[in-house]
């Protein structure tokens, strides 16, 4: 038995001894285990998003999830939380003749613990709730693009997902000083960044021909000057492109890699979130601050080291991987790195709805942000001699605001829409890249006593004009049981005009966001 | 319910005020780059990161080991053959400066050393010091309070463009009283000018081309960050003595410092903090073999050992 399947087994375990005696003495009524099971199945439809040309046409997900929650409420006022997800990855991962011995590498998978916490309520005072442990935290009105919930970083390691969250571990206390008025005060101790979509390395990662050749390096978040400057590094490596219709025919990239800058795990980093709820008849409100970072990396430094052809690494011997090296073309490494940078957030949201079937419900929500200021470095090394430095600022000082405003409307069971303007994506930080304004909407369509629905939802940037369109068909095969078909679908450019201009990056079109699938998945909860 | 509308509303109010005022972050890639790709500038510049780990990969060629400034130069403390008479040669110098400063409410004892490296060519009437480090210790008594100024590598490179000339006598064969201005950041100053107060000032200029007036130093301490700053200092040099052994010229000193900010990042560390003299300033110069300032920087104590 794998260890995984251990720990998923003890919790198991542990939960029916735990209900056994309970039933005994009363308990059953204590504990509850709810959960899923999940099949989901994807099969990329492009071939020109991949890392080269021609890549495609292949399963990209074979994923088979369990998840388990398990609530226990020992004591009046006392209540724990387990949830826990098994992750089955489906694919042969065994890439030697030994690895074909354990079932790990050949079924890899993983073990989560989504939640685990303990929360006490009406102590030191009635009124006041205390909550510890690991938790996910959700604030703000508005449909999924809330930016002032900034607490756990976002999980968009599903590209299909975007309501995952990073767990992290947390205190919270709740103050109910009156029944419209709610105080949460939250502090996690240690910064948890995002974790981000296995196609996010696209981001900076090289463009290649079909040849295997370097045709194009990631922009960095350069000013106009900066521009100019790369501009002429890369007319230098031209010259030794022999000819060849790829300027950068003559130039050998070696190990190109991004490191990232953590915070370190001290006081000073540690985040913190006050919030006030309202509620006042159809209105909720709020009003919140955070003091933390952002979840998402922005770049911070560049490297570039440079050999001319058949020259030793011998000058510069930081970078250069040695062992890598083509006598015959310029040598580059390249290392990158990207931080976390320090933020706060000073937020507001409300909600409205209607007890009038005919008026649509409104959400709104609002971040001004103060962020921390960071100026990008670049250097380029020519045979260990600094050929080229720059700097700019690539997060400025001043604060922007993040916002989303929509509403949404049902019509009986049948029909349900939901409109949304949104100002900055999830990853957005007024970096060289920007603020985007986007408009996201989501329209569902219920037939035969809600078994079958059509759901048609997109994401459209009105900057770039990009867009990603997401449709899915689903069947309740029975009350707890659905099966899903669906397709999701990115427009625009891969690469920019200008392939040195950091903001002409395509929000939707570029190769970090993934790859065009169609998916296939079944879902049972109970 | 309005009593706590009103707690409420201040506590956010309070937010909004203080909110952008707490907003002194900064984290600097060129600076962070020299750091890693510069050894001779030194392992310092991580304070352009403060509160940040780097996660390095594993990585084939050992970067991690390869951050570490390489000791570049030689490094010898014998001068071979001293002349009988006469300074040739290479010298290492420090320059000693005894102080108090008052960085908060407390005056607390400064030492400021200077370190230059000079060659002095035979029958030379001057010797030009070029500028290595200036790193200065303010003792608080509390291991727990401390207060660190240090220079960038542009500040260092910019200084050592600019030597400091040191008149010799008999020939280059003494170091005679003598008064030497120093400023960094300044031009066309006249010595009884005051400081300009401003960067936008023409006496100001960027020396260390970062962008911000004048010279830029970085602190750490209750606050830390970059303050943009000009400065003079005036040693008025006791003629030296030279060791029996032709290897040791050294001498007292007194000096007035003036130091003007002109901006800071994050602007709490934009205050004056005047450095007082005190008596027991002194200079020696060590005739050195071979050295560079990195490793003069490795050595101090081993090079202006008693």
């Amino acid at each position: 038995m794998t260890t995984g399947a251990k720990v998923l087994g003890a919790v198991l375990v542990l939960a029916t001894m735990a209900e056994a005696p309970a039933r005994a003495e009363g308990w059953s009524d204590r504990l509850s285990i709810s959960g899923s099971i999940q099949s989901d199945i994807r099969y990329v439809t492009d071939t020109f998003r991949g890392e080269r040309p021609g890549q495609g046409h292949e399963f990209e997900m074979n994923r088979n999830d369990v998840n388990l929650r398990l609530r226990a409420d020992p004591f009046d006022g006392v209540q724990a939380v387990i949830d826990t997800r098994m992750r089955y990855y489906g694919f042969n991962k065994a890439a030697s003749l030994p690895e074909l011995i354990g079932r790990s590498k050949i079924d890899p998978f993983d073990l989560m613990l989504n939640e685990a916490y303990l929360s006490v309520r009406g102590l030191p005072w009635s009124k006041m709730d205390i909550k510890i442990g690991r938790m996910i935290q959700t604030w703000g009105t508005a449909d999924m693009f809330n930016p002032t919930d900034n607490l756990n970083s976002r999980d968009f390691s599903d590209p299909l997902d975007y309501t995952g969250k990073v767990p992290n571990q947390m205190i919270e206390l709740d103050l109910y000083p009156s029944d419209w008025l709610t105080l949460q005060l939250v502090w996690v101790p240690v910064f948890k960044p995002a974790n981000l979509p296995p196609s996010a390395v696209q981001g900076f990662a090289m463009t290649y021909n079909s040849r295997g050749e370097v045709t194009d390096f990631p922009a960095p978040p350069l000013n106009a000057d900066g521009q100019t400057k790369l501009m002429g590094l890369k007319d230098r490596l031209g010259g030794a492109s022999g000819g060849s219709d790829n300027p950068l025919a003559g130039v050998h990239f070696t190990t190109p890699e991004v490191r990232t800058i953590n915070p370190k795990a001290t006081l000073a980093n540690s985040q913190f979130g006050a919030r006030a709820k309202f509620k006042t008849g159809p209105v909720d409100f709020s009003l919140s601050y955070y003091y933390g970072r952002f979840g998402f990396p922005v770049a911070y430094t560049a490297v570039a080291d440079v050999l001319s052809p058949g020259n030793a690494p011998a000058p510069s011997k930081f970078v250069t991987a040695v062992n890598e090296l083509d006598s015959t073309k310029y040598n580059v490494r390249y290392i990158a790195e990207i931080m976390y940078p320090r933020m706060q957030v000073i937020g507001a949201d409300f909600a409205y709805a209607s007890e009038n079937q005919w008026v649509p419900g409104f959400s709104a929500e609002a971040a001004l942000i103060l962020p921390e200021r960071v100026d990008f470095g670049l250097e380029a090394f020519l045979d260990g001699q600094s050929i080229l430095r720059q700097t700019n600022p690539n997060v400025p000082t001043t604060p922007f605001v993040k916002a989303t405003a929509g509403l949404d409307w049902s019509y009986h069971d049948w029909f349900y829409i939901n409109l949304m303007y949104v100002r900055g994506f999830f990853d957005e930080f007024n970096d060289k890249y920007g603020i985007h304004n986007y408009l996201v909407f989501a329209t569902e369509f219920k037939f035969k006593q809600n078994e079958v629905q059509i759901r048609f939802a997109g994401a459209f940037d009105g900057d770039d004009k990009s867009a990603v369109l997401y449709p899915q068909l689903t069947w309740i095969v029975a009350p707890a049981v659905e099966l899903v078909g669906g397709y999701m679908h990115f427009l625009g450019e891969t690469q920019p005009k200008n392939s040195l201009d950091y903001a002409g990056k395509s929000k939707f079109g570029m190769k970090a966001n993934g790859r065009d699938v169609a998916f296939f998945r079944g879902k049972v909860t109970f | 319910m309005r009593t706590l509308s009103n707690i409420v509303g201040a506590a956010f109010a309070a937010t909004l005020l203080l909110g952008p005022a707490a907003c002194g972050w900064k984290s600097d890639g060129q600076a962070r780059l020299d750091g890693l790709y510069h050894p001779d500038n030194g392992p310092k510049d991580a304070v352009a990161d403060l509160g940040t780990d780097v996660v390095v990969p594993d990585s084939p060629d050992g970067f991690a080991a390869d951050v570490v400034p390489a000791d570049e130069g030689g490094f010898d403390l014998s001068p071979g053959d001293v002349p009988a008479t006469g300074l040739a040669g290479l010298w290492a110098v420090r320059i000693v400066q005894l102080g108090e400063i008052s960085p908060i409410s407390d005056a607390y004892p400064i030492t400021t050393p200077d370190y230059f490296l000079a060659r002095v060519e035979p029958g030379a009437g001057q010797m030009s010091l070029t500028f290595c480090d200036e790193i200065p210790v303010v003792d608080t008594g509390d291991s727990g309070l401390a207060f660190v100024t240090s220079t960038t590598p542009a500040l260092r490179d910019a200084l050592g463009k600019v030597p400091v000339v040191v008149t010799l006598a008999d020939s280059g064969a003494s170091l005679p009283a003598q008064k030497i201005v120093w400023t960094w950041g300044l031009q066309n100053l006249a010595e009884a000018d005051p400081l300009p107060t401003s960067g936008t000032d023409a006496k100001v200029f960027d020396q260390d081309q970062d962008g911000n007036p004048g010279d830029t130093v970085l602190v750490e301490g209750l606050a830390s960050g970059k303050r943009y700053m000009v400065k003079r200092a005036v040693w008025n040099l006791a003629a030296g003595t030279l060791s029996g052994d032709g290897t040791r010229l050294s001498g007292t000193l007194t000096y007035t410092l003036d130091e003007e900010p002109l901006g800071a990042d994050p602007t709490m560390l934009d205050q004056k903090t005047p450095i007082t003299p005190k008596d027991g300033s002194t200079y020696l110069l060590r005739r050195v073999g071979d050295l560079s300032c990195a490793t003069l920087l490795q050595h101090v104590d081993e090079v202006f050992a008693p």
